[in-house]
């Protein structure tokens, strides 16, 4: 039972994140981010996996001797964790990849925005805008200006309080 | 078996193909203008050869003993196996009702056609007859084409022809029979549109070969019947394997292997002996096919449209093809299979309705014609009547007496063509009688003998044509109707050595039938009658208006206007000298005035000998009566068309005049009436009347009709709506009323029929194409290209797999 | 020595279709030359096989045989598809068709086909191949691959060199085509897998000979085989054509090179008449029996409705592509009479189809090379400026139509004779008044072919000259060409020879069409009631008299 409770809650947690990360993956349209919500889903699965393997390695003497179990009997308790180290090595080279990708896509285009990219749309299909953003403010930009050569320029009495000279 | 006759019957098709073949290959190049050589030598070659065969053939009739005599002389020479097809057809027996002799012939039967010549006495008598004339008219061609471009085609064609015909007669099997029925089909199109830049030539063409498949098509289906009937389309008897030697065709038995079965031929001697024909409506049915089919060749009526129109063709083509020779293959065939139609005695009433309605159809169009040509294509149509007249009298008299008009008929009809041929060339091709006149100071030759042909034409004492109008009108007279009557009664008072004749297929008629029958026959008669009155009226009338009259010559004729060169004068001269004395010299030579040795000639023939129409035999005998009656008629006409149209005067339209009926009003109209005759309704109601008195008065007058008057009373009613005159100018619209009722219909149906098969038929196969298309254009509202949209589909997809195998589980 | 010969008759032409690829960039002259060496061989190479077969046409072990086992795994799952070529009577005077007509073909496109000649001669080769494969194979699959093999060079045929619409015939064509040939497909594999399981053989066998003999041994049960009427019929039908499964004929046939129309209206179309005898008659019996009524009636349909819109037809090819339903219809009529003569003219009838309407668009072929168009309105009165092409053309004419000492009479008799036969003598008593309204409906069908096709001569070769504007060189158009001439020679010769002895060809079909059709007549014969007036004893006067 105490074991049970465990795996529901690396389960739960894991299911979370996987979670998280698909509902991220679907809403956010950087591509960066899309990527960062991909690689927490698969860290959820890995939670699974962790669980799960700890849940299952207690219970090899039961299990009959087909293949799969005894590869999993081979693995000990640790079948879960070998699989979780797979996977962060397959991760990071799925990580180079989507980023080589990206940095290609963000030449392209100039941006990281996933709905930019619509060119294998149906032709008959409108294409999807977003809604209208509202104009930048143009803010009045603020240059520094240069006291003349040879005057000194007026002293801020506020900087004198954080330096001895100004 | 005769070698002698072996040889003539494979050299007489045989030399005019060769000449034919001759001519096809070096005429373009090398013979030319000499193209005339090898065709008229092959056919002089061939016409020899039938002279020899007919002697031949009358030797080995006479020299028949007794017993076979019976039946007739026949040989039959097998050449080469067309198709066979084993086992095809099981003709069934009739068990135990079946004469011992005939139930040899049952069981299965091979589908087998061999190329077979016969030769008897019809055969010969057709060769004889067309190598004759064909010869004559290559002569005549031979100068009235000098100059044509297509010189070499021409004679190439006519050597096909005279192939084909030959061959049509002397064939011993039904589908032989129709292959070369279409073959002179096919030569009469080419001939026919000979000049084929001529649009009105080619139209004839295809229309004289289409009317002629229509003929063809009933003659297709009365050889299916002919093949489910009797089990085998030969004439002759031979067993199984194609033997037809006659001793061993005798002594097969029904115990006879397989390949040694008798095969008893449709016209063979055992089944005529034997008299084991079908009777009922399924002879009937036959018979009136094959009439049709032969009305289609005979341009008989319904059939008759074509032949006017092949007057396009040159005008040897018309004497030899139109005249003498294709044409007569309709009543060649009807003769041929006289056993056939004396089973069915309602079919021979049908062919003589036909041939006299035709004639005498023929004889009032040919009344108001100005083409020449189109006015003895039209004697043509009428006498081809005639002859269909005679072979439907049901009797042996009847048959003979139609091959022998056939005979003669040959002989004046095409030395009337050559004439107008004549004419025409030296008038520069027109042909049209109201732009020339008074030719015979001109062309004394042609006059003479177009004159000899039009006596004997119209059956002046003692020209050919009297002796075979006058046979024709006595087998009509004396029909097999009469015989029948003769024969309840008792055998015929005066002629003591008449046996009672044996009962016939009319002895199931009953009396009140048999009166019908009888009746027709008379209205026949005097309809024949009646047309030999015309027949004299518009031959002379051409004659008349052609070579009398104010001289006149058209101006296209220039340096042609003059007498024919010799070349094409001989044939005429041969041909006027064979119009005068043929029916004569048959005549004379038979021993008695009413003989004739043409006839006992083909009374050997195995079709005429045996058989039902044997027993109407009856011994020769001159009919004073009707020869008077015929002669009285003629000169009749003679003389009325020389009382209209001799004399200098412009009276080609003079009967115009006479049948407009324009006078007949002021026999019943008073004037108060004519008032109200603007009113449309009163005027046809009046007019209708009119006929009914106008019928009545006739029938006063003529008190024999009786209540038929009423009858009398239909022309006059057409009469008082539209003019004659105009009717039998344009043919009684027979033109018109097909191009309505068939051309035009079919036209619009072959359009719906396009519509419907673009539109429905093809509309529903690209509707099945457009399907997939359709259910591709749902799916393809799903492609948006946005990554995420195809992220959110995966994830559902998942999600909707993952539910199902939940249920599935669960469930 | 014959086995291989047939082999090599066979595959010559791939052997040449693979060479003008090779050497694809070879000139213009020297591909058609290659095709018309590989054509001419295989033409002498059939010849020699067709006077060596036996003329009574008995075979007792079939001939030129070859048999080997090809995708066979006998021992471990009982499949048994083998390489199995040889000739009987059915495919016999097909193959010798195929190899003559693409002769023809070669020579036809010997001016007109400019661009990319040697892909064109490939395709053509390759179609010859898969031609002369379908009329020889012994095996299903091997039958199927060959039949589905006609499909795709005629798909390149149509779409690279036709016409304005090439593009939409081919692609109409092929996918009509090919869709009914799956459900035939799937039928033969049914056909196969039942006798798998009921043979007790153990072997997945696909030999035609040994399935047809199971299949005669054990009868499939009724319901199936009527359904797997139907999935053959679809197929087939559509091939044929049947009449209303033939709108792709028109279409492409229109759009088609002269070259292409000869082979898809001289042997393609056979192909589905073919099939019907070789897998429908004789493994479906009891369906073909209860269907022929259903059959006939579209056959006759094909043959009137076909020459109804060839009536009203303005473009030249269109109006000898409806004519070709119309004369399928003849064939399809005689097949299914079920009668010795009916099947014998429908085989023979397929052969001079062929050589006629092969001719007919040869024809046509050269007068689209002289004029670029094929609208009727547009020519008349050619036969004056070409005499010998007028000659020819009516000459095929005459073959197309039936006039008797030519070889369409032969077979168009035969057809009507069986049917009538059928209709009037050997019909069970319910189906005989609609079989004679069925044969006198065909019988009127020689009718409007003669008026179609002779109001089509009358147009454009009699009355006055009249030539399209649009070439500007009229006074450059000539007469046949020497090429032209040999190219419709040979038909010639052969439409007089079967004319005028059509039993040379009738003998050696004899016997394998018997075998084809006994099966399914035996079941028909047996229905039929005894016929009315056969059993009415004869009238003879002689009868009468002693009735008296």
């Amino acid at each position: 039972m105490n074991e049970v409770s465990l795996l529901y809650n690396f389960l739960l947690v894991g299911g979370l994140l996987f979670v998280l990360g698909m509902i991220g993956f679907l809403v956010r349209r950087n591509m960066i981010v899309m990527f960062l919500c991909a690689e927490m889903m698969l860290q959820g699965v890995s939670v699974t996996l962790i669980g799960f393997g700890r849940h299952h390695g207690g219970l090899v003497e039961s299990a009959t001797s087909t293949a799969a179990s005894t590869a999993a009997a081979s693995a000990g308790p640790w079948g879960g964790q070998m699989l979780v180290i797979f996977i962060i090595a397959v991760a990071a080279c799925e990580a180079g990849i989507a980023m080589a990708l990206v940095l290609m896509l963000y030449r392209q285009s100039g941006t990281l925005d996933a709905a930019y990219w619509q060119d294998l749309r149906e032709e008959t299909l409108p294409p999807f805008v977003d809604r209208e953003v509202p104009e930048e403010r143009q803010e009045d930009r603020v240059w520094p200006r240069l006291t003349p050569s040879g005057v000194e320029p007026p002293i801020d009495p506020d900087e004198l309080l954080h330096r001895p000279r100004v | 078996m005769n070698e002698r006759i072996t040889y003539c019957l494979i050299l007489i098709p045989a030399l005019p193909l060769l000449a034919a073949v001759i001519v096809a290959v070096l005429g373009p190049k090398l013979l030319r203008s000499l193209s005339h050589i090898p065709v008229i030598l092959g056919l002089a070659g061939a016409s020899v050869c039938s002279l020899i065969l007919v002697a031949e053939v009358l030797r080995e009739q006479d020299s028949l003993p007794t017993d076979r005599e019976k039946a007739g002389f026949e040989q039959v020479v097998t050449l080469w196996t067309w198709a066979n097809v084993p086992d095809a057809y099981n003709l069934p027996g009739d068990g135990a009702t079946l004469p011992p002799h005939a139930s040899r012939d049952v069981g299965w039967r091979d589908f087998r056609i061999d190329i077979s010549l016969r030769a008897d006495a019809l055969t010969a008598m057709m060769l004889g007859m067309v190598t004759f004339v064909a010869t004559l008219v290559a002569v005549f061609a031979a100068g009235y084409m000098e100059g044509d471009r297509g010189y070499w085609r021409f004679f190439a064609y006519i050597g096909l022809f005279v192939f084909s015909m030959t061959m049509l007669v002397s064939v011993s099997n039904f589908l032989l029979l129709f292959v070369f029925w279409e073959a002179v089909g096919v030569c009469s199109y080419l001939l026919i549109g000979f000049w084929y830049e001529k649009p009105e030539a080619a139209a004839a063409g295809k229309k004289a070969f289409l009317v002629n498949r229509v003929g063809d098509f009933a003659f297709t289906v009365a050889m299916f019947l002919i093949w489910c009937t009797y089990g085998t389309l030969n004439y002759h008897d031979s067993l199984a394997d194609g033997t037809t030697d006659p001793q061993r065709v005798v002594a097969a038995t029904a115990d006879s292997p397989p390949e040694q079965k008798l095969i008893r031929g449709v016209l063979g001697q055992d089944r005529i002996l034997a008299g084991d024909y079908k009777t009922g409506w399924l002879a009937t049915a036959i018979c009136l096919l094959l009439l049709l089919g032969a009305c289609g060749k005979s341009a008989q009526f319904p059939l008759h449209v074509w032949l006017p129109d092949a007057m396009e063709g040159p005008t040897p083509v018309s004497a030899l093809i139109h005249a003498a020779t294709m044409v007569t293959a309709g009543v060649y065939m009807v003769a041929r299979c006289t056993p056939l139609f004396a089973a069915s005695p309602t079919a021979q009433l049908v062919v003589a309705i036909t041939g006299g309605f035709t004639a005498l159809l023929a004889g009032l169009i040919a009344l108001t014609q100005f083409d020449l040509k189109r006015i003895l294509a039209y004697s043509t149509i009428s006498q081809l009547g005639y002859m269909f007249l005679a072979l439907g009298a049901g009797t042996v008299l009847g048959v003979t007496g139609g091959m022998f008009h056939l005979f003669t008929h040959a002989f004046f009809k095409a030395l009337l063509f050559l004439g107008a041929g004549s004419v025409m060339h030296a008038m520069g091709g027109i042909i049209d009688i109201r732009q020339f006149g008074g030719l015979r100071r001109l062309m004394p030759w042609t006059h003479a003998t177009f004159l000899i042909g039009c006596l004997a034409l119209s059956g002046v004492f003692p020209l050919a044509g009297f002796w075979s109008k006058d046979t024709v009108l006595a087998a009509v007279h004396h029909n097999a109707i009469e015989h029948e009557l003769e024969r309840r009664v008792g055998s015929h008072p005066g002629h003591p050595d008449a046996e009672p004749a044996a009962p016939g297929p009319l002895a199931g008629w009953t009396a009140e039938q048999l009166a019908t029958a009888r009746l027709i026959y008379e209205v026949l008669y005097y309809g024949a009658l009646f047309t030999s009155f015309l027949t004299a009226l518009y031959t002379f009338r051409a004659f008349c208006l052609t070579f009398y009259g104010q001289e006149r010559i058209p101006d296209q004729a220039g340096h042609h206007a003059h007498e024919s060169p010799p070349l094409m004068v001989a044939p005429l001269a041969v041909l006027a000298v064979c119009s005068i004395f043929v029916g004569m010299a048959f005549v004379a030579w038979s021993g008695s005035w009413g003989g004739n040795i043409l006839a006992n000639f083909l009374e050997g023939a195995p079709s005429l000998a045996a058989g039902a129409i044997a027993t109407t035999k009856t011994p020769p005998e001159f009919h004073l009566d009707i020869a008077g009656y015929s002669t009285l008629v003629a000169l009749a006409g003679i003389l009325s068309a020389m009382f209209l149209y001799m004399g200098g005067t412009k009276e080609a339209t003079v009967l115009k005049r006479l049948f407009d009926l324009q006078g007949a009003d002021r026999l019943t109209d008073p004037e108060w009436i004519a008032g109200l005759e603007r009113i449309p309704w009163i005027s046809a109601t009046t007019k209708f009347l009119r006929s009914i008195y106008l019928g009545w008065v006739v029938t006063l007058v003529g008190y024999a009709l009786g209540a038929g008057s009423l009858v009398l009373a239909i022309p006059l009613l057409v009469g008082q709506f539209i003019s004659p005159y105009k009717l039998s100018q344009n043919k009684f619209y027979f033109d018109e009323i097909y191009a309505a009722l068939v051309v035009w219909p079919l036209s619009i149906l072959a359009s719906i029929c396009y519509w419907i098969d673009r539109w429905i038929v093809d509309g529903l196969v690209n509707a099945a194409g457009m399907v997939p298309a359709a259910i591709g254009s749902l799916m393809r509202s799903l492609q948006m290209g946005l990554v995420q949209f195809y992220a959110l589909a995966m994830v559902l997809g998942a999600l909707v797999l993952v539910a199902a195998r939940l249920i599935w589980a669960a469930g | 020595m014959i086995n291989q010969l047939l082999l090599l008759t066979i595959f010559l032409p791939l052997i040449g279709a693979v060479l003008l690829a090779l050497f694809g960039r070879a000139s213009r002259e020297s591909a058609r030359l290659l095709a018309l060496c590989v054509a001419l061989l295989t033409l002498w190479c059939a010849s020699q096989l067709i006077f060596n077969f036996p003329p009574t046409g008995e075979l007792t072990a079939g001939f030129a045989v070859t048999d080997i086992p090809w995708l066979s795994a006998v021992a471990q799952t009982g499949l048994d598809i083998r390489f199995s070529v040889g000739l009987d009577g059915l495919g016999l005077w097909m193959f010798g068709l195929t190899a003559l007509l693409f002769v023809t073909a070669v020579l036809i496109s010997w001016e007109a086909i400019q661009e990319r000649a040697p892909l064109f001669y490939a395709m053509l080769l390759l179609l010859e191949f898969g031609c002369l494969g379908v009329f020889t194979a012994r095996d299903i699959i091997l039958f199927y691959i060959f039949f589905e093999l006609t499909l795709i060079p005629l798909f390149f045929l149509i779409g690279i060199w036709g016409s304005e619409e090439r593009r939409y015939a081919a692609i109409k064509f092929f996918l009509f085509t090919l869709s009914g040939s799956l459900l035939t497909f799937l039928g033969l594999l049914a056909v196969v897998i039942w006798d798998y399981q009921h043979s007790g053989t153990g072997l997945l066998r696909f030999s035609i000979a040994g399935l047809t003999e199971s299949l005669q041994q054990h009868p499939l049960p009724v319901n199936l085989q009527l359904l797997l009427f139907a999935a053959l019929f679809a197929g087939f039908a559509i091939k044929v054509p049947l009449f209303p499964l033939h709108t792709w004929l028109p279409l492409a046939h229109v759009q088609a090179p002269a070259a292409g129309s000869v082979i898809l209206a001289g042997v393609l179309l056979k192909i589905g008449v073919y099939g019907f005898l070789r897998f429908s008659l004789p493994m479906l019996p009891q369906a073909t029996a209860i269907c022929m009524p259903w059959m006939l009636w579209l056959a006759v349909a094909g043959i009137v409705y076909g020459a109804l819109v060839a009536l009203a037809q303005s473009d030249l090819k269109k109006l000898i592509a409806y004519s070709s339903v119309s004369h399928l219809g003849f064939c399809m009529l005689g097949l299914f009479a079920l009668n010795p003569t009916g099947v014998q003219g429908s085989v023979l009838q397929m052969v001079n189809h062929g050589i006629s309407t092969g001719g007919l668009f040869a024809i046509v072929g050269m007068i689209y090379d002289r004029y670029h168009t094929r609208q009727i309105a547009d020519l008349g009165g050619l036969a004056r400026r070409a005499p010998w092409l007028a000659f020819f053309m009516v000459l095929f004419t005459f073959s197309s139509i039936g006039v008797p000492g030519l070889n369409g009479f032969a077979g168009e008799f035969l057809i009507l004779l069986g049917m009538f036969q059928r209709a009037w003598a050997e019909a069970p008593a319910a189906l005989a008044t609609q079989y004679v309204v069925i044969a006198v409906l065909a019988t009127s069908g020689v009718v409007l072919g003669a008026w179609y096709m002779l109001w089509l001569v009358q147009r454009v070769f009699f009355g006055p000259l009249k030539e399209p504007h649009t070439t500007g060189h009229n006074d450059h158009v000539s007469d046949l060409s020497l090429r032209e001439i040999l190219a419709l020679a040979p038909l010639a010769v052969f439409i007089v020879w079967i004319g005028l002895r059509p039993n040379d060809f009738l003998s050696r079909m004899g016997p394998s069409l018997e075998a084809a059709r006994r099966p399914a007549a035996q079941i028909v014969d047996q229905a039929r009631s005894a016929p009315a007036l056969a059993r009415e004893p004869i009238n003879s006067l002689e009868n009468v008299a002693r009735a008296r």
